[in-house]
């Protein structure tokens, strides 16, 4: 299997405080991987940093052997990577496909000047963003839905909305911080088998999770941090039975 | 996908079709209220305050886009629409030039010194726009009291030529009305469209996360220098109207006092909405003129309405629901 995305050395400070420290891994594509690792391990700072939100220190990042790490935040979703957020980021001052569509900025082409002049390219390619809105939100069984307000949602609905709206910028790897956060047993489950569709489409997920059950029935892959150090990688199993990582999870 | 959804969908593209079809319609809409009410007033003085209404409206539909929907607030509008004014009637009445080249020539000074001023402060995050459009708001202002051979100074200068469209000079308070308003139409139907499009819910994205509006290959700054650009030249096209309308220019309109009027207007009115701006325009040009009646109370009585409204109405007046006894009928 081909690597989507590799780390190479990476290291950032905050302070004294070293965030990352000297990560290298690779996720393979079309797998689910999950970085793990106890509070402050990290790993949102590896999420900032691939999606350029944050410079490091030093280190590479590629996404499919081209270097990715000097670019700015806007040029990554160009590049085929979306990702949600920890704190639940979807826009609530737009209803759910209007979440949607905005996913698919970096998908459509129509500038300034054509938007203000309503010309019959950008009427075309404005049904073309609400046809493939409507298309991901029927993906995500959501498309009952379409018209409501953001506010007037479940939480469990506002995390799926989040994560279509990555995924209408067709990305090939998609990075979820902490998707099951706040979510029942059963939102839970109904989360892992829109995993599973995701995967099935091709697109390569990068998860990173607090919730071990889930992380162990997702995962082709685990890679775990602590202290911005990875101290261990390999399959659910492997790493289960690690003691490196059993004495980080359950004290010494 | 199963049968049942792609009905759905399609159900769905049509009720969106003939939602976009109507934006020239709401312009034109506006337009014909605006002739419809014309035709109910024989007073000119009441014409001249309604043309005021629609320049002023130009200026805030502009401030509504950076405001309501990029989330950035202009203290210099008044500056963007002296600018305007000044430009265009230096050109023609002191240089002799034709009023389309003054136009031209406000509208492209305008947008240059706007990304001027935009380049540097746009690119940070908070409300450095404000700080920067307030200094040039002063700078604009000494300039045009400075410029003496040009200006006239603190005292102005007259005979600014009028405007003549296809043979007819616009030398009547009917005629400029429709003309303002004509060209207010148009700039309300660009403007609903910008917000239909991709560029319109990115601002709103921008607005109310720049991080995840970044995420998602949305380029900020350039975005918002584009809007502050476009609200600016929205404003060189007002001072433009007013400058061939008054036909003399002095400094004093275009204060800081006028800028904050301005944004005034878009916060009356609900800034998450374009026509929010439209009302909170007619709101705070037209009271003026009914509290008339008042005498020497009358800027305290606009005061207090201007109060109650941010006490109760802190959203803005649009979308505000009248309760109507008559018609509604009791359920149960």
């Amino acid at each position: 299997m081909d690597k989507i995305l590799q780390v190479k050395n990476l290291n950032k400070s905050f302070g004294g405080l070293k965030a990352i420290d000297n990560l290298s891994f690779e996720v393979k594509t079309g797998t689910i991987t999950s970085v793990i690792g106890p509070n402050g391990a990290g790993k949102t700072t590896l999420f900032n940093i691939i999606s350029s939100l944050i410079t490091p220190d030093s280190g590479e990042i590629f996404l499919n052997n081209k270097r990715i790490d000097y670019l700015k935040p806007y040029q990554i979703p160009y590049l085929g990577i979306s990702r949600t957020f920890q704190n639940l980021s979807v826009f609530n001052n737009m209803s759910v496909i209007e979440n949607i569509m905005v996913g698919q900025y970096s998908k459509s082409k129509a500038g300034f000047l054509s938007s203000c002049l309503n010309t019959a390219k950008k009427r075309k390619e404005e049904k073309e963003i609400r046809d493939r809105a409507m298309y991901w939100l029927s993906f995500m069984n959501l498309d009952d839905i379409y018209d409501r307000p953001i506010n007037s949602i479940s939480f469990e609905k506002q995390r799926l909305v989040e994560i279509t709206r990555a995924l209408a910028s067709e990305p090939e790897i998609i990075l979820l911080d902490e998707p099951a956060a706040g979510l029942t047993i059963n939102e839970t489950e109904n989360l892992i088998d829109n995993l599973y569709k995701i995967r099935e489409l091709g697109i390569t997920i990068l998860l990173v999770e607090h919730d071990m059950d889930m992380v162990m029935e997702v995962s082709d892959k685990i890679t775990v941090l602590n202290f911005g150090k990875k101290i261990a990688e390999g399959t659910p199993e492997e790493v289960s039975n690690n003691p490196n990582v059993i004495s980080v999870y359950l004290g010494e | 996908m199963n049968k049942g959804k792609s009905i759905h969908l399609n159900n769905n593209l049509g009720r969106r079709n003939s939602h976009l079809k109507r934006n020239y319609f709401k312009a034109l809409m506006v337009f014909i209220s605006a002739m419809v009410i014309l035709g109910f007033i024989r007073n000119p003085y009441y014409v001249g305050v309604l043309v005021f209404f629609g320049i002023n409206a130009i200026i805030t539909t502009g401030l509504s886009l950076l405001m309501g929907y990029a989330g950035q607030i202009s203290l210099g509008q008044a500056a963007f629409y002296g600018i305007g004014a000044y430009t265009s009637g230096v050109l023609t009445a002191k240089l002799g030039m034709p009023v389309w080249f003054g136009f031209l020539s406000a509208v492209l000074l305008t947008a240059l010194i706007a990304y001027i001023v935009g380049i540097p402060t746009l690119r940070l995050k908070g409300h450095y726009l404000a700080m920067a459009t307030l200094g040039l708001g002063e700078i604009v202002h000494i300039v045009f009291n400075e410029l003496l051979s040009l200006t006239g100074g603190p005292s102005g200068f007259g005979n600014i030529p009028l405007i003549k469209i296809f043979g007819i000079e616009l030398n009547n308070d009917f005629l400029y009305y429709i003309f303002v308003w004509a060209v207010f139409s148009f700039i309300l139907f660009i403007s609903l469209n910008l917000i239909d499009s991709r560029i319109g819910r990115a601002l709103r994205a921008i607005h109310k996360s720049e991080t995840t509006a970044a995420t998602l290959g949305i380029n900020i700054s350039k975005l918002k220098l584009q809007i502050f650009i476009l609200s600016a030249v929205y404003a060189s096209i007002a001072g433009f109207l007013y400058a061939h309308y008054v036909t003399f220019l002095s400094p004093g309109t275009f204060g800081l006092h006028f800028s904050v009027l301005l944004v005034t207007m878009v916060a009356v009115g609900g800034m998450e909405n374009i026509w929010g701006a439209f009302i909170g325009t007619g709101v705070l040009t037209l009271l003026p003129e009914y509290l008339r009646i008042f005498k020497d109370y009358d800027i305290l009585i606009y005061g207090i309405i201007l109060m109650s409204i941010m006490l109760f109405r802190p959203e803005g007046l649009y979308g505000i629901k009248i309760p109507l006894k008559i018609g509604k009928k009791k359920e149960q």
